[in-house]
């Protein structure tokens, strides 16, 4: 049985892979866009290679041996031993998708860590056919070089002794040269592979053999001449160990190397003094290089990879050559190079603190290097309810705040002195000011890069197009863009509308593009900006656009209107009418698009959001949609006039309101007649509150009180029984326990006065719909 | 309805609608409120009398009377509100719903051997909206299945609409007549 706790952890890893098999898609898709791009590489290692890390230690066996197949793969494409097509991006992502799955049915029975026979034989036919041979056969080298280190290390051993430490000085001038030549290789390698990541990166077994060999000739005259003593030899084993913690990126080997240039200048000086650091320290970089190629390498077999790797020191012990007590005691004799030079007088103690500043540094832009893209632990996970709860209690603080604020009228009509109604004022203000800013915080909180949505539409595009033969470009632009998490719920649907209406109906078929002149491969850019009031969304294409003649027979034979309407409308409202229900003008309907059920299914996502769409198109050009949402924040508060309508109050938002006329008795006659009267040159409909809402018109007279509320947007006045003042509202909708009141015709959602009554908000746009 | 039920606990607090005496599990009150400013909902079902700020949450208010298909509930100063505890859904969170009555009178002890099985055959009452018939002292009292009458659609009525409707002066009888 599983413990909470780990189950916790278990949920996490499962959401935290979830997120990263979603990056890696897209990764995947980008780089075969754009092959040669290290980086792209770079970043899907890092996720498969955690994925494979934590799947073993919750003992998802499947799931670990699965990413790290993968992982081998994605090697030899790092490593250009494979060439990145369409046909190596395909079986990456069937193998994305079979980790998804695996990771999905892991809650349903943990104990079942076995692959399915569809997983097992991807893992064999896909991508083991996918290893180049001459991989094989390159690794075969380093892991010869091995374990020829391996048994180097327990000669060496057996026979160090001390009279042997005065080598002759041809052995190491021999040994010497051929260092200098390793070095000079892999500093060739070095610039090629990691100073210029533009270079495609290139181990390739030209480079690596004469490497292995200068390896295999420099340690055997090390083994033969250059005697390392006990202690060295565990020196040897503590850089090995850190080596082998140390070594997963690339940054490095340069280290490696850049201290092996200095070593070798050491050894020019002097040569004697240096030998047993000298070759303790070659052995450590050399084991560090050939780690390196083993850990990158990684199609080795598991369990002869690990056997071949079993640690040095752990071997010495296990032979009983040593004891735990010995090795522990010879690592911490060990002494620095620094400071065995200085105390050699080679160098001074101020080149010694200039060079250590110096790799300070270096060591610094290798962290920095590395912590990139990784979470920091700075971010937390939180649970959506939490920060949901957060921002209603905020809003809740607000709503009490307006009760002070009703108290402090109450106490001005009491006989309370001014002194103390002004620092009652004061508290007021100063507290506004605080919950002014705590809701600032927490909205800024829930505002989430729209990357989240944005990253899963590459997929579904590549996917897309592959069907309908198209060769598309997805661009995708501003995924930075911060916006309210409901907000990036709700466009989802509207966007996937959108884009794959403009894969089907918008872009062309290869040849049809060609024909018109144009790159044989469409463009299609979503982009999203923000700025202070409006979330802008564009989706474009160059494809063919929208018709508008076409539009226009459409509408007529589909019934939507007559010839007369269709010829009063301009081409751009024409090309509008693609957002009527049931509209659609494509030739044949496909399950892609077409039926024109999608159009109005983007319709109402985004009315509920206030939102407006608008389409440009040039036929033959191409089509550009924009979707322009104000900035709603389920923390709105807003100002609004307050109005008494059926003995109940309402708040009708003040930026809807033009006027307020008190109806004259000229209005009246016009009232009874078809509800409307004119103004400012308009002919404003009136609907009445009363009727509207509770079906109980206020009737033929109208009292003094009585008000129209002018909204000019609609064309509308509503009609009220009295009208109070604008105040702050705080824009409140009804909770999910009580869904009836939530499509409530002509009702937005509710507000709480000071005096802690319950306000209904006013949908004034719904209202001129529903009327 | 099977009153060895679990979920039929032993107290319940008893109120009256139209001189009629009912009685919901003690449980399912979370607390009895005078009646406050009711917010109106348009177009909403009639008996939905409106909505009440409890403590900055909106809590919907039920008259009881129009929902079970008798008489509104006339204000007066024992009107109250009994807010509940209501599964509209099974599995899904309680919502908080008001109950407006007549008047609540007293939480009682009933021992199961009062309680009686409301007979499917050979009596009007929708046994759907009723747990059982709980006896105390020389009083029937009518068990209510709180959470149905108030998840369902429209008016509960707890007479069996296909026999016709009773007045509840007749039910009354044949509780006593049952006595």
């Amino acid at each position: 049985m599983v413990s909470e706790q780990d189950l916790v952890a278990l949920k996490g890893f499962i959401d935290e892979t979830n997120d990263s098999l979603q990056d890696i898609e897209n990764a995947f898709i980008e780089l075969e866009r754009d092959p040669a791009n290290l980086d792209i590489i770079t970043k899907i290692f890092r996720p498969v290679h955690s994925m494979k890390g934590n799947s073993g230690f919750f003992g998802l066996s499947h799931i670990n041996r699965f990413a790290h197949r993968l992982e081998d793969l994605l090697d030899f494409i790092r490593r250009g031993e494979i060439t990145v097509d369409k046909e190596i991006i395909d079986i990456l992502l069937t193998g994305v998708e079979y980790l998804e799955g695996m990771i999905n049915r892991v809650l349903d029975n943990l104990d079942d860590v076995s692959l399915r026979p569809e997983e097992e034989e991807f893992l064999q036919n896909k991508i083991e056919t996918c290893k180049p041979q001459q991989v094989k056969g390159s690794l075969k080298s380093v892991l010869d070089l091995e374990k020829l280190l391996a048994r180097g290390d327990e000669l060496d051993f057996r026979t160090s002794d001390d009279s042997l430490v005065s080598a002759t000085l041809e052995q190491i001038e021999k040994c010497n040269l051929y260092l200098e030549k390793m070095v000079d290789e892999l500093e060739q390698l070095a610039r090629i592979s990691f100073y210029k990541p533009e270079c495609s990166y290139s181990y390739k077994e030209k480079d690596c053999t004469p490497m292995v060999n200068c390896f295999h000739v420099v340690y055997e005259s090390l083994v033969e001449g250059i005697p390392v003593k006990g202690e060295l030899r565990h020196s040897l084993k503590e850089h090995i160990d850190e080596a082998q913690h140390l070594l997963k990126d690339e940054e490095q080997i340069s280290e490696i190397f850049a201290e092996l240039t200095s070593l070798l200048n050491f050894i020019d000086d002097d040569l004697m003094v240096a030998s047993r650091e000298f070759a303790a320290s070659i052995c450590t970089l050399l084991r560090q290089v050939v780690d390196h190629f083993v850990v990158q390498g990684g199609n080795l077999q598991d369990d002869e990879a690990a056997a071949e790797s079993e640690k040095l020191g752990k071997i010495l012990v296990d032979q009983g050559k040593i004891s735990p007590e010995q090795l522990m005691e010879a690592l911490s004799r060990q002494e620095k190079v620094g400071d065995i030079l200085v105390k050699e007088g080679l160098i001074s103690e101020d080149d010694l603190n200039r060079a250590l500043v110096v790799q300070e540094k270096q060591l610094l832009n290798t962290h920095v290097k590395r912590g990139e893209g990784v979470p920091s632990g700075k971010s937390i996970r939180i649970d959506q309810s939490k920060l949901d709860s957060f921002a209603e209690s905020v809003g809740d603080l607000f709503i009490t705040l307006d009760s002070f604020n009703f108290l402090k009228r109450q106490l001005e009509q009491a006989s309370v002195s001014m002194d103390i109604i002004t620092r009652y004022t004061n508290t007021i203000t100063t507290m506004d000011d605080m919950v002014a800013h705590l809701q600032e915080d927490i909205m800024s909180v829930r505002r989430l890069p729209v990357q989240i949505l944005f990253q899963r539409f590459p997929k579904v595009i590549r996917k897309l197009s592959a069907s309908l033969n198209k060769d598309i470009d997805f661009r995708l632009v501003g995924e930075e863009t911060v916006i309210d998490k409901d907000l990036i719920e709700d466009i989802e649907n509207p966007l996937v509308h959108i884009l794959r209406n403009a894969v089907d109906h918008g872009i062309e078929s290869p040849e049809a593009r060609m024909n018109a002149g144009k790159q044989a491969t469409g463009v299609l850019t979503l982009a999203a900006s923000v700025d202070d009031e409006y979330v802008y969304l564009v989706i474009e294409d160059d494809g063919s656009g929208i018709d508008p003649v076409k539009m226009k027979e459409v509408a007529v034979k589909k019934g939507f209107m007559n010839e007369r309407q269709v010829n009063e409308l301009t081409d751009k409202d024409l090309v509008n009418l693609i957002f009527k229900a049931g509209f659609s003008s494509a030739q044949k309907i496909s399950d892609v698009s077409g039926r024109g059920v999608g159009m109005d299914v983007v319709m109402s996502a985004l009315q509920k959001n206030n939102g407006v769409i608008d389409v440009d198109s040039r036929v033959g050009k191409g089509t550009k949609v924009t979707i322009t949402i104000p900035l709603t924040r389920t923390l709105v508060t807003r100002e609004a006039l307050i109005v008494k309508s059926a003995g109940q109050f309402f708040a009708i938002p003040s930026d809807k309101v033009t006027t307020t006329i008190y109806p004259e008795k000229k209005f009246v006659n016009i009232l009874q007649d078809k509800n409307a009267f004119a103004y400012n040159g308009r002919i404003l409909r009136v609907i009445d509150a009363n009727d509207f809402f509770y079906g109980q018109p206020i009737g033929d007279t109208l009292t003094d009180e009585q008000v129209l509320v002018v909204c000019t947007d609609q064309n509308m006045a509503l009609l009220v029984d009295q009208v109070f003042n604008h105040q702050q509202v705080v824009v409140k909708v009804f909770s999910h326990g009580y869904k009836q009141f939530r499509n409530i015709p002509g009702i937005y959602g509710y507000t709480v006065l000071g005096n802690e009554d319950i306000v209904l908000i006013v949908d004034v746009d719904k209202i001129a719909q529903e009327a | 309805m099977d009153i060895q039920d679990e979920n039929i606990g032993s107290q319940y607090l008893s109120f009256t609608l139209r001189d009629e005496d009912f009685a919901v599990e003690i449980f399912k009150v979370r607390e009895v409120l005078d009646v406050a400013t009711l917010t109106r909902i348009p177009r909403m079902p009639e008996y939905l009398c409106g909505v009440i700020n409890l403590r900055g949450n909106v809590v919907p208010v039920v008259d009881l009377g129009l929902k079970l298909g008798m008489e509104p509930v006339v204000k007066t100063i024992n009107t109250c509100i009994m807010i509940m505890e209501i599964a509209v859904e099974i599995d899904a969170e309680p919502v908080l719903m008001g109950v407006l009555t007549d008047a609540v009178q007293a939480v009682l002890d009933l021992d199961p051997a009062n309680i009686e099985t409301v007979p499917s055959m050979g009596t009007n009452l929708n046994t759907d909206f009723i747990k059982g018939m709980g006896r105390h002292d020389d009083k029937f009292l009518i068990l209510l299945d709180i959470d149905k009458i108030l998840a369902s659609e429209g008016e509960a009525t707890l007479r069996d609409a296909t026999l016709g409707a009773v007045s509840p002066e007749i039910v009354a009888t044949e509780e006593h007549q049952a006595e």
